[in-house]
């Protein structure tokens, strides 16, 4: 049995460096190995973790502890997903080695400046099964564990429910805009908690689970009512006829305002949106082509196309409980 | 000759007013015997219902600013209105008095959505969609009264307002359109037949009413009431 890390999470703030960009979809962890396709989930239904018993300033071990409790319910509390957590107790093993422990805490990286936190998965590559998972927060950053936040701090609690969805299998959601205003780029914006880049230090606002994010998090743990209370949108993008790669394709519930998304993942341009609640849909896709595309492929022998327009598809796509509203075929432009 | 022209230009003022201004007509002709409304009668016909907006629904994501619920930022926007088309319209009322009546109604249409896609963040084109049309069938139930002292044209045509409240069912699989509304309405019109027999209007004739009408739920993007205006005209039996 083979077996590998795979680095997962990056939640970063280098928003001055980026151009402006966007938008939508819950993305699956997975690796493609000797040809075959696996995805990443846990198999048992609860899964154990501790707190390191380091602090730093703003956060004391007992409020990481409370906030990861709080992290790990919101994903736990998503009624059409099975999975739980539960606290094991603190410890004094440091995250990011391979112990055997799914160990959360703080870590000092300031060489790693931007980056907030990272989760290390390490998973059996013939079977996807994720046998360790452990997150650091870098407290190299302002940390805040604050219920309302504070000024000039990241909110802890923003950052760990991210990182939590790491840990449940979730990779990221571009589902977020950045804006230039004044010279200045910033993140306007984001709709799913797997965006990969945190709100302004002070701001609380993206600490509940998106449609994107439960849609995401169902799919990897369904429960019974799953499969029947929602549907799917399956299609291809297409250039000139030729699939495209790594498409977002973004669902909106125009009933709802649900915005829930997908790749295309093959090089036929098949795309899969699955837990759509049942309704009218705008169909959008567009390329990931400013945000950085590692951000989403951390492989980078993966080909995916960039070079298109953002287009809508110029009719409503129709979902019912329990069935797949399949040949959804979009045709995109060039820039 | 000049009692003539007066005749005419009453019925003139009459046909153009009658509607609004009731009692002044009946004042008028107060000296006149009234004539009645049928005991029962049923009609069919066409009709036109205006064109509806929806509410607007924006794609939005949760802006990054302070406080819990921050604004939210608009990725882009999808705005829908029901388009306006020809409706299929029956009733069947009784006059339970000389001015007042009840009747129910049933109508069947078939409207379309016409949705546009615009203000997309990153430029992607403005869209728009028209659905292929839903299933509407309307039942309601109306109130009725007649002005019968301000009745015209040899008595035969008689104005009426009404108010009531229905229900709309509005339905496509296709489109996934299965949506429940209610309707409160009022509006005016007149009713013309082509006898009176005993002082009581008989025989086929013609309705014609215009209703403003508040629709509550169905096809939104949003909880409220939408409104829109409705005329109808219909061919009538009166026993």
């Amino acid at each position: 049995m083979n077996r590998r890390f795979l680095f997962v999470s990056v939640v970063a703030l280098l928003l001055a460096s980026l151009g402006g960009l966007s938008v939508d979809a819950y993305h699956l962890q997975f690796a493609d190995i000797d040809g075959r396709r696996v995805f990443l989930r846990w198999m048992q239904p609860t899964v154990r973790y501790s707190i390191n018993t380091r602090a730093v300033p703003g956060v004391t071990t007992a409020q990481l502890q409370s906030v990861m409790a709080r992290a790990f319910e919101r994903w736990q509390n998503v009624g059409t997903a099975a999975i739980g957590f539960q606290f094991s107790g603190v410890t004094s093993a440091a995250p990011l080695e391979f112990d055997g422990l799914n160990t959360i805490g703080f870590l000092d990286e300031p060489e790693l400046e931007g980056l907030l936190g990272l989760t290390l998965t390490t998973f059996d590559t013939v079977t996807g099964e994720v046998v360790e998972s452990d997150i650091f927060f870098n407290s190299a950053e302002p940390w805040s564990a604050a219920a309302d936040g504070e000024t000039d701090r990241f909110d802890l609690e923003s950052v760990a429910v991210h990182e939590a969805g790491h840990f449940v299998g979730l990779d990221h959601s571009p589902l977020g805009f950045f804006e230039e205003r004044d010279g200045d780029v910033r993140l306007a914006g984001a709709e799913a908690i797997m965006f990969p880049f945190a709100f302004d230090p002070g701001n609380i606002g993206l600490r509940a689970l998106r449609a994107d994010d439960v849609a995401g998090v169902s799919s990897i743990y369904p429960d019974g009512g799953f499969a029947t209370a929602t549907g799917a949108i399956e299609g291809r993008v297409t250039l000139g006829g030729a699939g495209l790669y790594g498409a977002h394709v973004l669902a909106l519930n125009v009933s709802t305002g649900a915005l829930v998304g997908g790749f295309s993942l093959t090089g036929n341009g098949d795309f899969r949106i699955g837990g759509l609640e049942p309704g009218r849909y705008v169909i959008r896709v567009e390329p990931i082509d400013d945000i950085g595309v590692d951000n989403f492929f951390q492989d980078p022998s993966i080909p995916v196309d960039v070079g298109f327009r953002p287009t809508f598809l110029d009719r409503f796509v129709s979902v019912t409980a329990g069935s797949t509203s399949g040949n959804v075929d979009v045709q995109v432009a060039t820039q | 000759m000049r009692a003539a022209t007066r005749k005419v230009w009453r019925r003139l003022v009459v046909g153009v007013c009658g509607l609004l201004v009731p009692a002044a007509t009946a004042i008028a002709q107060e000296d006149r015997p009234v004539v009645r409304p049928s005991r029962a009668e049923i009609g069919v016909g066409i009709g036109w219902v205006g064109q509806s907006d929806l509410a607007t629904r924006d794609a939005t994501f949760t802006g990054n600013s302070p406080g819990a619920e921050p604004d939210p930022f608009v990725f882009f926007r999808v705005n829908e209105r029901t388009r306006s088309g020809l409706v299929g319209s029956g009733w069947a009322g009784v006059n339970l008095t000389d001015s007042v009546g009840v009747e129910v109604g049933f109508a069947y249409s078939q409207p379309s959505l016409k949705t546009t896609i615009t203000d997309d963040v990153e430029d992607a084109a403005d869209t728009s969609i028209v659905t292929a049309t839903f299933n509407q069938t309307q039942v309601e139930g109306n109130i009725l009264y007649h002005f019968n002292k301000a009745r015209y044209d040899n008595d035969r045509t008689v104005p009426f307002v009404f108010a009531g409240a229905g229900v709309i069912k509005q339905r496509d699989t296709g489109e996934g359109i299965d949506e429940t509304a209610q309707l409160y309405q009022a509006g005016l019109g007149f009713k013309w037949f082509s006898k009176i027999r005993q002082l009581r209007a008989r025989g086929i004739g013609l309705r014609f009413d215009a209703r403003y009408v508040l629709r509550d739920g169905g096809v939104d993007f949003a909880e409220g009431r939408r409104s829109f205006v409705a005329v109808n005209m219909t061919t009538t039996f009166a026993f």
